[in-house]
């Protein structure tokens, strides 16, 4: 299969997928409890208002005629708009919560990558020494600490005792930035090391490398070179797959940390029944996470010429 | 702090509210007896702009008292008996007061009461911290109208609710009652944040809008907002109205269909009240404009919000009340800019405050400020229940029978008794509540007419699981039955699950076996749970009271015929004539009897034991120690709607 049918073949699965989901929201919201129990106080549900407010949300028209209404709205790219107030365009609203998100996901993977892939090399590199040990350790507690944990620990050390960083908020910029990143991004670090340090330790044995050991190559170029690009392939599969889990993440983290983020909004949006909110947030993440797969699987094809001689 | 010190706070916090009452009292002097409840005329010397509207309003009265002899007549009788009910109510409270500073010899009332000015450092900006952002800033918008900092900030009402009196008093207009059911209001000379002038044209828009009868957008049918516009506040009886019209720029008259005492209780307090608004500004730029850059005549300017993250304010420079008007209604603000932040997160909101990020976090539980109370930075005010931290648990009483088809056992009083007697209520306090709250009744203790303490111990039902069980046995339930309690922890507090879960062990001691059934609020009051009542199984429905004022509100949505956790009429099975004594008070005009009516309502309500009653727990605001946020103003308490009042003490 050559490549652009292979893309094509990727991309209508990727639609096919966010399909799914867009229904499967569309129904589930519906499912899940009545607007007007959240917009409207026991004591304002009077029939009239329940009424007025069902028709103003076009709760009044049958399931059926409100998703063939949502599904046309949807090809056209209308998202529709929030119920909550401000009025926003569903899309446009997340558009900035989505951007706010990235930026954090973005330090997390940053702070993730900065210290695991130097981390699970050397650990390869040293191992059973003390720094593997230690880097093991790390992993351990890591994987096993709840973010939300991390979070309040950190808030109360770092910006209540010491005042080195904003207890929440995104108002500070980088300051604002660095507690949740690091509360955000140590499972993926940790993750990543872990990976890093058994690709490292797998590619270290290959004959490739005892071949460029035989080539007289420094040990620096034989690492840089050709062990360390080597070993990174399944982490850079990971990295995006990451961006579902660093989004699942996010809710918890913007919620300890009162980011202004997509995970906020969503969680926000299901406590009000905001429909057209929480279908507009679950499909872009839906599409965003299997556009990234999509891109993964590309950019693997391109990467990796075994898989291209496979298909061949 | 030592434990003493903790109660010496909250006698400070009784005092201050008898000095509230006292000041109100005051302020109010014949504006109480302009109330429904009892006509009188404002000749509050606290208000110069009341009064100078006052004395054109009774010009205006003498050319109506020729034509209407009769009316002036009985105008003049209701004053009289008005000024002298105003003056006994004030002597009353001025003796309270006496008796609070013989209970607690030394007791200053610095804290309770507004610093004086001078120690007030009025270029300050006070942070205070909210749980949620409701997006927009439209207080009559379904879906805005939640965001009560930013309204309370914005915005003023055309009177203001004196919770020490029970009435109606003068705030952007001086209301005069012309009869039961005519109210004619002069207009303050207030200005709104764009500079121009209020008129009575704005009042007559303003309520028109609340009911979605605005003609402008034809009551939101044609708005210009994306998200829709539905009247949010359309409670009971705000669109209920046969006049509202401006007799001329400075004169509102608005007449009702009936008497009703309730209806300015209901429109001035809580999340229903009416703010004005310009009809000028509003037509001109639309409902989106006002639910994103509201502005009125209140104490602030609206200056940024950003969803999810802050609202910002700055001081209304030209007030039109000074900075020295008693705090019962919105005046000069104390603090030149105010910024409400959102965090989601309590710890986050607590961490906020300790970090010195955050000046106030309102709406706590006991249990979250008792690490505070013994800390100097800091001081803790309780105050009864603002939240939803009223506790009653209402068993359904629609159905006749259960799923196995035996009899509905809450339709036994003897099972209702036993269930009131199994509850052991001082345990919920000391161990959940830090010794704070009470018995609690169907409304929040601020209701006008509220039961006093004497009379409430008359109908409270004491813990005696023996004689619970013997009910149980005497009704034929000797080995008990099995019911589902259904509950949310969204509400009540954090405490609200170890709450739900003592409740049913006291209850399984007596033989009352609950599953416990947890919901999200948002389904909580859907058509699933409690206001599915008469399609609902047997079971015990968790229930939490608002903060209107009004005995109606919770009448009407939760215990009365047409409520959805009741039917109290027709075939019905609790006492129509408690319906009828609702009804009574609602057209009773003096004030004192209104009070009684209310009173026994509410007591008979208990007597026959028509919901479990649990606690009415405290509500704990926290602030920074240089900070000062005095009672008063609309619900009387410390809210969203009177922000305006916090302090912060000068540097030295």
């Amino acid at each position: 299969m050559d490549f652009w049918n292979y893309f094509a073949l990727r991309l209508i699965q990727a639609l096919f997928v966010v399909l799914i989901v867009a229904t499967t929201v569309f129904f589930v919201s519906r499912l899940a409890g009545n607007p007007e129990s959240t917009l409207l106080s026991p004591e304002q549900r009077r029939p009239e208002e329940v009424e007025r407010l069902r028709k103003n949300l076009g709760l009044d028209k049958p399931l059926i005629v409100q998703y063939g209404t949502f599904l046309g709205n949807l090809a056209q790219g209308d998202f529709g708009t929030s119920w909550r107030g401000g009025g926003q365009p569903a899309l446009d609203e997340i558009g900035d919560r989505a951007a706010s998100t990235l930026k954090l996901g973005a330090a997390g993977v940053v702070f993730a990558l900065a210290l695991a892939l130097p981390l699970g090399i050397v650990a390869a590199l040293r191992r059973g020494t003390a720094i593997d040990w230690l880097s093991r350790f790390v992993a351990v507690i890591g994987q096993a600490t709840p973010s939300f944990w991390l979070g309040l620990m950190m808030i109360f050390f770092f910006a209540v005792q010491l005042g080195w960083f904003p207890t929440g908020g995104d108002e500070q910029g980088f300051r604002s930035l660095i507690l949740p990143a690091i509360a955000l991004g140590l499972f993926e670090l940790v993750a990543i090391m872990r990976l890093t340090r058994s690709g490292m330790i797998e590619v270290m044995d290959t004959d490739f490398i005892r071949t460029a050991r035989a080539k007289g190559l420094s040990e620096r170029v034989i690492i840089g070179r050709h062990a360390v690009r080597h070993a990174l392939l399944p982490v850079v599969t990971m990295l995006g797959l990451s961006l579902g889990r660093l989004i699942g993440g996010s809710v918890i983290i913007e919620m300890v940390f009162a980011w202004p983020g997509i995970g906020r909004l969503i969680i926000d949006s299901i406590f009000k029944n905001d429909f057209p909110m929480v279908q507009a947030s679950i499909i872009v993440l839906a599409a965003s996470i299997a556009l990234v797969n999509l891109l993964v699987d590309v950019s693997y094809r391109l990467i990796d010429p075994r898989i291209r001689a496979g298909d061949a | 702090m030592s434990k003493r010190n903790y109660w010496q706070r909250m006698r400070r916090s009784r005092m201050s509210r008898r000095s509230l009452l006292r000041a109100s009292a005051r302020a109010g002097v014949g504006a109480s007896g302009l109330a429904l409840v009892g006509c009188g005329d404002d000749d509050d010397d606290a208000q110069p702009s009341a009064a100078q509207a006052q004395e054109q309003q009774q010009q205006q009265q003498q050319a109506m008292q020729q034509e209407q002899v009769q009316q002036q007549q009985q105008q003049a009788t209701q004053q009289e008996q008005a000024q002298q009910q105003a003056q006994q109510q004030a002597e009353a409270v001025e003796q309270q007061e006496q008796v609070a500073v013989a209970e607690t010899p030394g007791e200053s009332e610095e804290w309770s009461e507004p610093w004086p000015l001078d120690e007030v450092d009025l270029d300050a900006t006070i942070t205070v911290v909210v749980p949620s952002d409701a997006g927009g800033l439209d207080q009559m918008r379904t879906g805005s109208n939640a965001n009560l900092y930013s309204h309370g900030a914005v915005f003023s009402a055309a009177m203001e609710w004196d919770p020490a009196e029970g009435a109606p008093i003068a705030n952007l207009a001086a209301p005069e009652w012309i009869d039961p059911v005519t109210v004619r209001a002069s207009v303050v000379p207030a200005q709104f944040h764009d500079g121009s002038i209020l008129t009575a044209h704005d009042l007559v828009f303003s309520y028109e809008r609340m009911a979605g009868q605005a003609a402008y957008h034809q009551g939101g049918e044609t708005t210009d907002h994306p998200g829709g516009w539905t009247p949010g506040n359309v409670g009971r009886s705000s669109a209920n109205w046969v006049r509202n019209e401006a007799v001329d720029d400075r004169t509102w008259s608005f007449e009702l269909p009936a008497p009703d005492a309730g209806f300015f209780v209901v429109n001035l307090t809580g999340t229903g009240e009416v703010v004005i608004m310009s009809q000028a500004d509003t037509e001109a730029r639309g409902d989106l404009a006002m639910d994103t850059s509201p502005m009125g005549t209140g104490p602030f300017r609206f200056v940024s919000h950003e969803d999810d993250t802050d609202f910002v304010y700055e001081r209304f420079e030209d007030h039109f009340l000074p900075a020295d008007h008693p705090v019962v209604v919105p005046r000069y603000a104390h603090h030149k800019h105010q910024r409400v932040v959102v965090r989601p997160e309590i710890q986050s909101r607590l961490a906020g405050i300790e970090a010195g990020e955050i000046d106030v976090v309102p709406g706590l539980g006991p249990n979250n400020v008792e690490p505070y109370l013994d800390d100097p930075d800091f001081t803790v005010q309780f105050q009864p229940a603002v939240g939803q931290t009223v506790q009653v648990i209402y068993p359904n009483l629609y159905p006749e029978t259960m799923p196995d088809g035996s009899p509905n056992p809450f339709l036994d009083f003897r099972v209702r008794q036993a269930a009131n007697h199994a509850i052991n209520r001082q345990a919920l306090i000391d161990n959940l509540l830090l010794g704070q709250g009470h018995y609690s009744l169907f409304t929040f203790s601020g209701v006008y007419g509220y039961p006093t303490a004497e009379q409430r111990a008359e109908v409270e039902y004491n813990y005696d699981p023996e004689l619970a069980k013997q009910l149980m046995a005497e009704a034929g339930y000797a080995d008990g039955f099995e019911v589902p309690l259904y509950y949310t922890t969204d509400w009540g507090g954090a405490f609200m699950s170890d709450m739900a879960l003592a409740v049913a062990q006291d209850l399984a001691a007596v033989g009352i076996r609950t599953q416990p059934e947890v919901a999200l609020v948002s389904d909580y009051f859907s058509d699933a749970y409690v206001v599915g009542g008469p399609n609902r199984p047997v079971g015990l429905y968790w229930m939490w009271a608002n903060v209107v004022r009004d005995i109606g509100s919770m009448w009407d949505c939760c215990v009365g015929p047409e409520s959805f956790f009741t039917k109290l009429s027709g075939e019905g099975v609790i006492d129509p004539a408690l319906h009828e004594l609702y009804l009574a008070q609602r057209t009773e005009l003096d004030s004192t009897r209104r009070q009684e009516m209310i009173a026994e309502l509410m007591l008979e309500h208990a007597r026959q034991a028509w919901f479990i009653f649990l606690v009415e727990a405290p509500d704990a605001v926290l602030t920074r120690a240089d900070v000062n946020w005095p009672k008063g103003g609309r619900t009387g308490f410390m809210w969203g709607g009177n922000a305006y009042g916090i302090q912060r003490r000068k540097a030295t």
